[in-house]
């Protein structure tokens, strides 16, 4: 009787034990599928992506529309002076340590050549007489000069909302002259400059830092005639208005060789002692700061 | 499909679709989100090396003028001042425009640069290179003044060399795999190994344009072998070669034609060794000796450039040189720019994240399976096992209980289950035991008919069969009358059972003291004969009884203990609580404890051969219980063998004749 009720129950039971096997080999199927399909997708993705790709233009204002290699040659305004709230927003954004993306010039802004023109001519009309070295060095040079800014983009390629904060650098790459300006791109003012020198230059003594100080911040509108001079770096500050913008100067020199002068003295250096005639490295650099507390903590 | 199946096929469903659905978006968005990052890297370095080529390209021309002399130059002969530009065309002046006779210009005057400010403003005789500068009949390439292409392929060739220089140096610069190409899309330099020129097409000067490119290994990603990848980024540059950067005379006045360069050189010829072609201007990209080497400077470059004919007869003057900027491209040239960023590696962490996607993966179905296993095993088996213990109840063990504790829903079903085969099992013994009773009243009865109708039979035949004395015939009658009268008794109790069983019967309140010697009265004449010493002692209360089926209980019980062989009889009511309790006691033979229980069932007679004498049935006790279950108690007996029997019940409490006055 028993063996006859186990008969009739097989049929059935197969197909349990089937749809059982089929139902956990559905399971495995699932499990290991997914991770197939997966990998599947993304790797035609990936493929699709690097195979086929996408485009996306990025508004560039023409250069050649905006200006000729003539700096200035076809802007009817000369470039406008920042105000000093401009001014102290500009250096603001030149000091700010955000990441700094390179962009074309907007309108407005000065172009390329523009920017170049009016820091080569700022090196030779203002830096340089004050060095009394002759313009001749910057003929040779090579020349790099980008256009950035601290503010982010609205998207790739996307627009800077305020073309005061972009600083077009200027790189001037000599033998005799390395020279690295930073330009406001909107007025050409140059905010930063470092410059060094490589030929033999004649001592500048401090006065005539001074006056470079001086003609610098008078630049931005001071109207002050004196300086302030850390005796112990000799760095020297001259503030400018009344926002606490001050113009900096710091001086680097690296002595090589030092030769006296016929008679066998030395130049007065600034701190009072002597310094040799000749300095292989001559450093100086100017730059604008927000305030005096940063001037002096400045690099 | 079994349950566990089930489970699991729903748990790695679950577990598939989930973990493949968020692996696939976890992976999509970061493969996303990483090809964006290297697009803005991308982009934002080629905006770098834009600004680099395009400086470049605003002050090459600035530093790249060359100027070289031929031999013949040093000798005091005629010979060419040859000036390299950038410009496809190379400015050969001709020895006679500057130092033939009447046309040599004076040191300063033509060298100092003013004299050539603007195109187009050159001054008589002057022999500067550009715009403006050419000295009709001149040999500018290309120009009409070129007798033969001679000239033009020397000078072509040269252009290309200092061109491929230009943009090699440039490349040199630039930290990405750059390519130049022209307007009309041929490779100017190029780093960038199998590029696409279509992707040129899509290149404009309002535009970067970017393009994911994969390399042909890069095409392998699915199977395995390294990824790789590039994201290409071109734009058209504008080269405003001839716009007056170059030729307005600001890149010219000084270096070259000031004097610094060329005023000494050209009067005595001794400053040439030294400002120009020490390399203090040539050592710069395209001028890094190459245009000055031995070859130029030995005249092969420029002999032939320019026919004699050409150079003497040639007669700069100031008419002729404007006339000759027709011949000079002034259109800028279009040069399309585009540079390589490698994103090999991002490809290649986005390979790496796969696979580690795939080794968590597997890593998750392997758990999976083992927790599911359990799970499975965990929820199914004690559902196997009540399974089994169903079987084992529908097998008749009945006794089949569930061993499983827990809280949960599991646990509940157990104790459900086993709540319920506690009861099943309760009942069916209940069943079993009536149906026992049933068989043994039938049998009691089949037992109790025969024994009366045989006795009944056998005297009946007895006065039928023979002729017997009258006291025999009497004595025989007698038989006959008095078993008739035990069936009679019989039917009777058998059918007030029967009626005790099917009928609904409405309690009335009482007097218990006044029941009990109504009930003391009736038995007195018993007792007296039997010379029974009886007590009754009733406490005053009030019951809800059925008068005369509990006197029949209380008689029943009276009788019995008269039959028990009791001298001594009590018969006593007590209130305890709401309920009141009655007692019979006697001291009559007793019962053993074992008999207790069946000495309610119907027919069931302790001793039979003393209830048959006494015309007893067995049926006294069994109707006693069913009243005292109407009354909602049951009978309690306490006996032990010899000493005699106390028999109990309790009967609800009234509330003292009210319900009697309102009736």
């Amino acid at each position: 009787m028993k063996k006859s009720d186990r008969d009739r129950k097989d049929p059935a039971a197969f197909r349990g034990a089937a749809v059982n096997v089929l139902g956990i080999l559905l399971a495995f199927g699932v499990a290991f599928g997914g991770v197939f399909l997966v990998q599947e997708g993304l790797a035609r993705e990936t493929a699709g992506l690097l195979q086929e790709g996408g485009e996306v233009l990025v508004p560039v204002r023409s250069e050649a529309s905006e200006a000729s290699g003539v700096p200035g040659a076809d802007c009817e305004e000369a470039p406008k002076k920042l105000t000093e709230e401009e001014l102290l927003a500009a250096v603001g954004g030149l000091k700010g340590t955000e990441e700094s993306y390179p962009h074309e010039p907007l309108q407005g802004q000065l172009s390329m050549a523009q920017a170049i023109e009016g820091g080569r001519e700022w090196l030779e009309d203002f830096f340089l007489p004050h060095l009394e070295m002759s313009g001749d060095v910057l003929r040779e040079c090579r020349i790099n000069c980008y256009l950035w800014t601290r503010q982010v983009y609205s998207g790739t390629g996307g627009q800077v909302e305020d073309g005061l904060i972009s600083y077009w650098t200027v790189g001037l790459d000599g033998q005799e002259l390395d020279a690295g300006l930073v330009l406001n791109a909107v007025s050409g003012q140059v905010l930063e400059a470092s410059v060094t020198v490589r030929s033999p230059v004649e001592y500048q003594a401090r006065d005539s830092m001074a006056a470079l100080l001086l003609d610098y911040a008078e630049s931005f509108g001071t109207t002050e005639d004196y300086v302030i001079i850390d005796e112990r770096s000799g760095n020297m500050y001259q503030g400018i208005g009344d926002s606490g913008l001050t113009a900096v100067l710091k001086i680097g020199e690296i002595v090589v060789a030092g030769a006296e002068d016929e008679e066998g003295t030395a130049a007065p250096s600034m701190g009072g002692g002597t310094v040799p005639e000749y300095t292989e490295l001559l450093y100086i650099r100017l730059s604008l700061e927000q305030s005096m507390e940063a001037a002096v903590s400045a690099p | 499909m079994r349950l566990f199946t089930k489970i699991f096929l729903f748990g790695m469903l679950v577990f598939g679709l989930a973990f493949s659905a968020s692996g696939y978006f976890l992976l999509h968005y970061s493969l996303e989100s990483s090809m964006a990052r290297e697009a803005d890297f991308a982009l934002k370095q080629f905006q770098y090396d834009k600004f680099t080529v395009q400086s470049a390209m605003l002050t090459y021309t600035e530093v790249s003028v060359a100027v070289s002399f031929d031999d013949s130059f040093f000798r005091g002969e005629p010979g060419d001042v040859v000036i390299w530009q950038v410009s496809p065309e190379e400015i050969i002046i001709p020895k006679g425009a500057i130092l033939g006779e009447g046309t040599v210009p004076e040191a300063g005057s033509i060298l100092e640069g003013e004299a050539v400010p603007e195109a187009g403003s050159i001054p008589e005789g002057g022999a500067v290179p550009g715009v403006g500068s050419i000295p009709e009949g001149g040999a500018v390439p290309g120009g009409e003044g070129i007798p033969e292409g001679e000239a033009l392929s020397e000078s072509q060739s040269s252009w290309d060399g200092l061109t491929k220089q230009f943009f090699a140096n440039l490349a040199e610069e630039i930290s990405v795999p750059v390519a130049f190409f022209s307007e009309d899309k041929t490779p100017l330099y190029s780093e960038i190994e199998g590029l696409d020129t279509s992707f040129l097409d899509s290149l404009s000067e309002d535009a970067h344009v970017y393009r994911f490119w994969g390399t042909p290994e890069g095409a392998g990603i699915s199977d395995g072998t390294p990824a790789a990848g590039s994201v290409l980024v071109g734009t058209v540059l504008d080269w405003n070669v001839l716009d007056g950067n170059v030729l307005d005379g600001s890149a010219l006045e000084g270096s070259i034609l000031d004097g610094s360069a060329l005023e000494g050189s050209i009067l005595d010829g001794s400053a040439l060794e030294g400002s120009i072609l020490e390399g203090s201007i040539l050592d710069w990209s395209t001028m890094d000796g190459n245009a000055l080497d031995g070859s130029v400077l030995g005249g092969n470059a420029l002999d032939g450039n320019v026919p004699d004919g050409d150079v003497h007869g040639t007669e700069a003057g100031a008419g002729n040189v404007a006339e000759e900027t027709a011949d000079i491209p002034k259109d800028s040239q279009r040069i399309y720019f585009v540079t390589q960023w490698d994103i090999s590696k991002t490809v290649s962490q986005q390979e790496t994240l796969r696979q580690y996607f795939v080794r968590c993966y597997l890593a998750a179905v392997a758990m999976s399976i083992v927790l599911l296993g359990v799970l499975s095993a965990l929820l199914t088996g004690p559902l196997k096992r009540m399974s089994k213990a169903a079987r084992r109840m529908a097998e008749g063990y009945y006794e089949e209980r569930l061993m499983m504790s827990g809280r949960d829903e599991i646990g509940e079903l157990a104790e459900s289950f086993n709540q319920m085969a506690g009861a099943v099992e309760e009942k069916i013994g209940e069943l079993s035991r009536a149906a026992r009773e049933k068989e043994d009243f039938v049998a009691n009865f089949a037992h109790e008919l025969k024994t009366p109708l045989t006795s009944i039979i056998g005297y009946a035949d007895t006065i039928y069969q023979k002729d017997l004395p009258r006291e025999t015939v009497r004595r025989a009658s007698w038989h006959i009358w008095n078993e008739g009268m035990r069936l009679e008794a019989l039917s009777l109790k058998l059918m007030e059972l029967t009626v005790l069983g099917r009928q609904e019967f409405p309690l009335q309140e009482m007097s218990a003291e006044e029941l009990l010697a109504d009930v003391a009265e009736s038995m007195a004449p018993v007792f007296s004969e039997k010379q029974v010493v009886f007590g009754l002692e009733a406490e005053p209360a009030y019951i809800r009884a059925d008068c005369d089926l509990l006197k029949t209980l209380l008689l029943n019980l009276l009788d019995n203990s008269v039959k028990a062989g009791g001298r001594r009889l009590e018969l006593s009511g007590h209130r305890r609580g709401g309920r009141y309790q009655i007692r019979v006691r006697d001291d009559g033979c007793g019962m053993e404890e074992a008999e207790l229980s069946r000495i309610t069932e119907a027919f069931y007679m302790v001793d039979k051969a003393r209830s048959r004498r006494q015309h007893g049935a067995g049926l006294g006790l069994a109707l006693a219980d069913r009243i005292a279950g109407v009354h909602g108690s049951r009978l309690s007996f306490q006996s032990r063998k010899g000493a005699g029997t106390e028999v109990s019940f309790d009967v609800e409490c009234g509330k003292g004749g009210v319900e009697d006055e309102e009736i």
